[in-house]
Parts: C-alpha cells; sequence; structure tokens
C-alpha cells in the first residue's frame, strides 16, 4: 500500500552516506517511506525490516528510480 | 588473561549476551545507544574457562558517528592495551542479518580472531524463518554460535568456542591504516554492495510477514502520528513525572526517617560528645542528603528503562527531534534533558550519543537548567510559604508553573549560546527505530538496580563530602558551646555569611538565608536544613514538640513570616520568594553536576563558563526581582 522507491545512486554528506549504507541502503535497494513525524520530518523509512527515522536531508541524500 | 570484546550494532543484544556470560546483569534496553561506555566483567566460574569480556557500545561500522560509538573502535584497534581484545564476539541480530554482516567484516579485517554470535532467532522463528547456522559458519570461515538472549541459551557452547579459539592477532593495527582499510571495505560491502544479499544460509521459503514487524507498524501508525502520537507523547511524560513524584513520596519518607531515628540514636548513645555529632549531624545527615534523591532518581531510571525496552523512546525521540533541533539540539538531546529531572548527574552521560560537537555541547550547557529532584524540597518550602492559608492546589499549580519554566528557560539558553559555539559540521539524527516488544519486568528491574548503583557512586561522594564540610564549618571554631544556635551563629559558616552579606543583601536577604545559599552547594535540598538550623529551629523548640519533621517545617515557616532584617524590615516578603525561587531554577549549584560536566566536555572553559553564567543570571535575576518589586 505505501509506495515502493528502488534505490538509484547516492549523493550528499560521506557520513550520511556511510550510515545509510550501514542501515542496508544500497543501490538497487528498494524501501518505503511509512510516515513523517511532527512538524513534517523525521520521515519514517522502512528497508527490508528495519524502520529508520531519516530528517529529510538525510533522506535527500537517496536518489531514487522515477 | 584472554580478553574477549562484545561487538555489534546497537540494540542487537551485547549487553544481554555480557550479562549471561558474565553474570553481572549490567543492563539491556530496547533503545539504540544504550551502552555508552564499555564494561569489563570475568567469565562466570561455571563456564569452565576463565576469561574477561568487555561489553562495548553497539556500531554499525567502524566508521564512529559519535563518541560512544568512538569507545568501540578504540578498543577495537586497541588503543586501550588493558581492553586490547585478544578476540571479539560480533553479536548479530537474525532479523537484521544482511545488514548486520557488514559490522562482521569489518572487524574480521582487523585480524583478530572472530566468532560470530547471532542473537533474537526466537524472533526469526516466530515469523516462520530459520538461519543454518552450519552454513553460516562455512561461509563466514567462523565459529558461529546461536544465542537466546533471554534464556541464556548457547552461552556455554560459546564458551566452549571461545576457549577453543586461537587468540593470537596476526597483525598490529595502525589508526591511520585502520581508516585507509575501512574506506576500502566500505566501498566493498558498502552503498555499492550487494554481494551479502547473495548468501544462501537464510531460509525465506515462508513468506508469511513478520509478526512482530506488523504490530509495530499498527502502534507506529498511531504513536508516530503527529497529532495522536503527539498526545500520546505528552500523557506518558505527564504519567512518567508524575509517578516520579508520587511514588516516591513514601519512598522518601521511609529514608529519611531512617536515617533521621539512626542519628538520632547516635546522639543518645554517644551522649552528645562531638564524635557522636559529628557521626550523627555530619555522616549520617551527608549519607542521608544524598540518599533522600535516590527514590526519585530509581524511579526515572525506572520509567526510562521501561519506556525504551517497549522501543518507544527512540518515537519518542523522533517526535521531539524537530523541536529540539530547532534550538540547536537533536532527538537525541531528548533522553540526557529528560534525566535531568531527575539528577544531572546521569543525564550528562547519556549525551554520549549526540554525533555533532555543539548538539551535544549545548544539551549539556541547557541541562543543569532542568530541574532535577534536589530543587523540590527547596520550591516546596518557599511555594508553601508563599501560598499561605490559600487552597493546596495553588502550590501545585505554581510547581507545575516552575517546571514549564525551566523548559522555557532551557530553550532561552539554547538559543542565545547557539551562538557562541562555533559549527561543528553536519547534524546527524538517522535513528533505528526498534520493534516494539513487551517489556519484562525483572530484567527492568534490575537495569534499574545497577544504575542507580552506578549513581550512588558516582555522584555520592562528592555530595557526602560536601555535607561534611558544610557541617564542619558550621560547628568549628566553637564546637565546646552547649547551644546550637549561639554555636552556629559563631562558627566558619555564619562568618561567611556575614562576609557575604552584602552579595546577598540586593536578593533582599540576610546572611542567614545567605548560609543557606551556601550550604546549598553541598545539595540543594540541604537549604531547608540549613535555614532550619540559622532560625533556630530545632527538633526540641519545633511547635507541637513532637520533634517531627512536620512541626520543624510549620515551625520554620512560622519563624520565616516574622524574621526580619538589620533595618527592620521582612526578609521573606513575595519578592524575595519569587527572587530565591527563580535564583535556585536557574544557579548552577551542585558540584557534582560540575564534575561530570568536565569529564564530559574535558574543557576547563566550557564548565567554568557554564558554572559562572549561570550563577552570575540566577543572582542578577533575583537582584532584579528585588528592584523591580
Ligand atoms: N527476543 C529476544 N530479545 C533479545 C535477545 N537478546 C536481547 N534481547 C533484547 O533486545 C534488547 C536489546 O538488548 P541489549 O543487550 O541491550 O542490546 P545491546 O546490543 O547491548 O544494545 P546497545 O547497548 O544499545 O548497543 C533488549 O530489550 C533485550 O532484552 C534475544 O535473543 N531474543
Ligand atoms: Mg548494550
Amino acid at each position: 500500500m505505501y509506495k515502493n522507491y528502488e534505490v538509484e545512486s547516492f549523493e550528499g554528506e560521506e557520513f550520511i552516506l556511510e550510515r545509510l549504507a550501514e542501515f542496508g541502503f544500497s543501490r538497487g535497494q528498494s524501501f518505503q517511506l511509512v510516515g513523517r513525524s511532527l512538524f513534517g520530518q523525521p520521515y519514517i523509512a522502512k528497508i527490508g525490516n528495519l524502520k529508520v527515522a531519516l530528517r529529510a536531508v538525510e533522506l535527500e541524500s537517496i536518489k531514487v528510480k522515477v | 588473561m584472554k580478553k574477549v570484546a562484545l561487538v555489534g550494532p546497537p540494540n542487537a543484544g551485547k549487553t544481554s549476551l555480557f550479562n549471561w556470560l558474565t553474570g553481572s546483569n549490567f543492563k539491556t534496553v530496547n533503545y539504540p545507544g544504550a551502552t555508552v561506555n564499555f564494561f569489563r566483567g570475568d567469565a562466570l566460574e561455571q563456564y569452565g574457562f576463565a576469561c574477561e569480556f568487555i561489553d562495548t557500545p553497539g556500531v554499525y561500522s567502524l566508521f564512529p558517528k559519535s563518541q560512544d560509538e568512538e569507545i568501540t573502535q578504540k578498543i577495537l584497534i586497541g588503543e586501550n592495551s588493558e581492553v586490547s581484545p585478544d578476540q571479539v564476539i560480533v553479536v548479530i541480530d537474525a532479523t537484521q542479518f544482511e545488514r548486520h554482516l557488514n559490522i562482521f567484516h569489518q572487524v574480521s579485517a582487523l585480524n583478530i580472531p572472530t566468532i560470530v554470535a547471532v542473537t533474537m532467532l526466537d524472533i526469526l522463528k516466530e515469523s516462520g524463518q530459520s538461519i543454518d547456522l552450519n552454513i553460516l559458519s562455512k561461509e563466514l570461515g567462523v565459529p558461529v554460535v546461536g544465542i537466546d538472549g533471554l534464556l541464556g541459551g548457547g552461552v556455554q557452547e560459546l564458551m566452549d568456542s571461545v576457549a577453543g579459539r586461537e587468540s593470537e592477532k596476526s597483525s598490529q593495527i595502525e589508526p591511520e591504516a585502520l581508516q585507509k582499510w575501512t574506506q576500502e571495505i566500505f566501498t566493498e560491502f558498502g552503498l555499492e554492495n550487494n554481494r551479502l544479499h547473495k548468501l544462501s544460509f537464510i531460509d525465506c521459503k515462508s513468506k508469511r510477514n513478520w509478526h512482530h514487524l506488523k504490530v509495530t507498524d499498527k502502534l507506529d501508525k498511531f504513536l508516530l502520528h503527529p497529532i495522536f502520537g503527539l498526545v500520546f507523547f505528552v500523557v506518558v511524560m505527564s504519567l512518567l513525572f508524575t509517578s516520579i513524584y508520587s511514588f516516591s513520596v513514601p519512598l522518601m519518607d521511609f529514608v529519611d526517617a531512617g536515617f533521621s531515628s539512626l542519628s538520632q540514636y547516635i546522639l543518645v548513645a554517644g551522649e552528645q560528645s562531638l564524635w557522636a555529632q559529628f557521626l550523627a549531624d555530619g555522616v549520617v545527615t551527608g549519607f542521608g542528603a544524598f540518599f533522600i534523591f535516590v527514590p526519585q532518581v530509581a524511579i526515572l531510571f525506572f520509567g526510562l528503562i521501561l519506556l525504551e525496552d517497549t522501543g518507544y523512546l527512540a518515537r519518542a525521540t523522533t517526535l521531539v527531534d524537530r523541536p529540539l533541533s530547532l534550538l540547536g539540539m537533536n532527538g537525541r538531546s531528548f533522553v540526557p534533558l529528560l534525566s535531568g529531572y531527575a539528577c544531572a548527574v546521569p543525564a550528562a552521560m547519556a549525551a554520549r550519543t549526540i554525533t555533532n560537537k555543539k548538539e551535544r555541547l549545548l544539551t549539556l550547557f541547557v541541562l543543569p537548567l532542568m530541574n532535577c529532584s534536589a530543587r523540590l524540597p527547596v520550591y516546596a518550602l518557599l511555594l508553601t510559604f508563599f501560598f499561605t492559608g490559600k487552597p493546596m492546589w495553588y502550590g501545585g499549580v505554581a510547581l507545575a508553573a516552575i517546571y514549564f519554566l525551566s523548559i522555557i528557560v532551557g530553550a532561552l539558553a539554547a538559543l542565545i549560546l547557539r551562538r557562541f559555539i562555533k559549527d561543528s559540521g553536519q547534524s546527524l539524527f538517522m535513528m533505528e527505530l526498534p520493534l516494539y516488544r513487551r517489556p519484562r519486568i525483572m530484567p527492568v528491574l534490575s537495569q534499574v538496580l545497577a544504575k542507580t548503583k552506578f549513581f550512588v557512586r558516582k555522584a555520592g561522594p562528592i555530595i557526602f563530602a560536601l555535607s561534611l564540610v558544610i557541617w564542619v564549618t558550621s560547628v568549628f571554631p566553637n564546637y565546646e558551646m552547649t547551644d546550637d544556635v549561639q554555636r552556629l551563629q559563631s562558627s566558619y559558616i555564619a562568618q561567611a555569611g556575614h562576609l557575604m552579606e552584602p552579595v546577598f543583601e540586593p536578593m533582599g536577604v540576610d546572611w542567614r538565608v545567605g548560609v543557606g545559599i551556601i550550604s546549598a552547594f553541598a545539595a540543594r535540598e540541604v537549604f531547608v536544613s540549613a535555614l532550619a538550623l540559622v532560625f533556630n529551629v530545632t527538633e526540641e523548640n519545633a511547635i507541637g514538640g513532637d520533634g517531627s519533621e512536620e512541626s520543624v517545617a510549620a515551625t520554620l515557616l512560622e519563624k520565616m513570616k516574622t524574621a526580619k532584617l538589620a533595618n527592620g524590615g521582612l526578609i521573606f516578603t513575595p519578592a524575595t520568594i519569587i527572587g530565591l525561587i527563580i535564583f535556585f531554577m536557574i544557579a548552577l549549584q551542585c558540584l557534582a553536576t560540575v564534575g561530570v560536566i568536565y569529564q564530559e566536555t574535558n574543557s576547563v572553559r566550557f564548565t567554568v563558563f557554564q558554572l559562572v553564567s549561570f550563577n552570575v543570571v540566577a543572582y542578577l535575576l533575583a537582584v532584579g526581582v528585588q528592584i523591580f518589586a
């Protein structure tokens, strides 16, 4: 029911990218956005069976296929 | 003795395993970043092999992003020879397998003999999946042991593997080399990585959805909802606070009664000799002055650990990230700030999980402005005086207002200070939201006990020592005098009060209240007992004469009503009371806090600046209220 996004590439601060990788984001990996917190941020992303909260800037470092 | 480090991602079950191995039952909580320091413990004898285990803060990789993660990296690269491990047990959560293997690959690149311990197999099983540990062991080329973190299954097998595994490190790693290595590993296993998904040991035949994940999703819809989530958050926090202050009352009364009867007993048995007084009024009362907080702190720990264990705390952190980041802090500042309402000492250590240095410093800066429990007796006395003859709830509302105000003051302080701390790069939130779990009461209780013990050891000695200093200076030089009041009035502390009277005068108070304020540097609530002493309220002359605490308080309140300054004016006017309340809200009097802030920031400048600025601002505001009135 949530839209599936597929990771195309990454762009941003290195340590954000590192942590994204640690969370399991990698090229071709799909994930969903399942919610947002107060005042619109952080976003809640679901990747595999992991849920993570990501701020907008953090999420923006993931470029997805359209 | 062989040293074995437990390393793995946050919330993977390292501390649970450590507790099984060492029996120390330290703390395990369902909150990424629960362990912010490393702990050492010897293996229990029953396993038949002697070695030392080191429990480390969770890391996703060997690129530390925060101070707690740095601790793990330093242990792994052997920076401190005392805890340089001969072997590493990489603890991996079975439900997060592919992701958690990253850290295994990085650790094994360090050439330290490694064993993999797989936890959370029960959760995997509930969802109809399984892992073949034998295949896994072959693929990884190291022993793999399944662990039941809840019941302790597999621990003996793990110990046998530890005993059997050779422990020579093949090479020593230089920190610079590590940086390069990890970069390489990063590109190999990181963003470009598809390799892990090809591993064949996970049996995913069952397409059944994760039961735990489903429940978690359902709950999150509600608990992270911008409106319901906020309402729930406010309700939970209010409940937490109400319970801190209401459940602790009988316990505190109990502690108080215990210490005062012990002190009475000593005085009687020692026939009021100086030594008996030292023991009773110095040592025992000093212990009492500290232990009186322990119930509140323990209840706060209980609440926090319960929330952590359920998985809610990570959500609460997420909810407040935005508001806190507008103040220059981070969602991760929430746990330290909240803990600050019980005691700033453990709270300051909890700030280690904040990645960005500026955000961490800001959090440490505003932390002492959160109304710690030591301030409560002071507010209680002042508010009761202020609202004499008014309905009880006036005081309650005023107290709530003080708490609310402390949040505003903290926010203001953060907004001001953020201009003065130089930026330290990008801020990071990126929080893992663990699955919700039903908390288990025994582990929670044992964690509360362990954390409380840690708090007692950390804050106790300073508060105790200062209480002794206060006692000595309030008894000497004329210690032979039998009249307590005269003795006090000629004591060193009274002399200090007199000497500093010009400083206290603008606050609208005389040297006696000054003595109270000076004594409050031992612990804020000592203000009340010091005031009772300087205003000559003793258990013998208290109204009603039963010497009970209520009668002492009532008598003190009576005396405060008529207490006069040297010029004949009343001391305790509404302006003075408000000034004192504001003073106590802001002043940084607790030296235990100052000590831990120094330890956490390692900066004399920061610590001194905080100490001076808080006290100067507190003083000026109190004086301002007088002038304004
Ligand atoms: N169901 C289940 N829960 C477990 C198991 N092992 C640990 N837990 C729970 O998982 C949560 C996290 O455990 P900890 O031992 O605190 O994890 P940690 O790796 O020390 O976490 P950090 O200190 O944050 O890095 C706690 O609520 C544990 O009770 C297990 O095998 N099965
Ligand atoms: Mg831990």
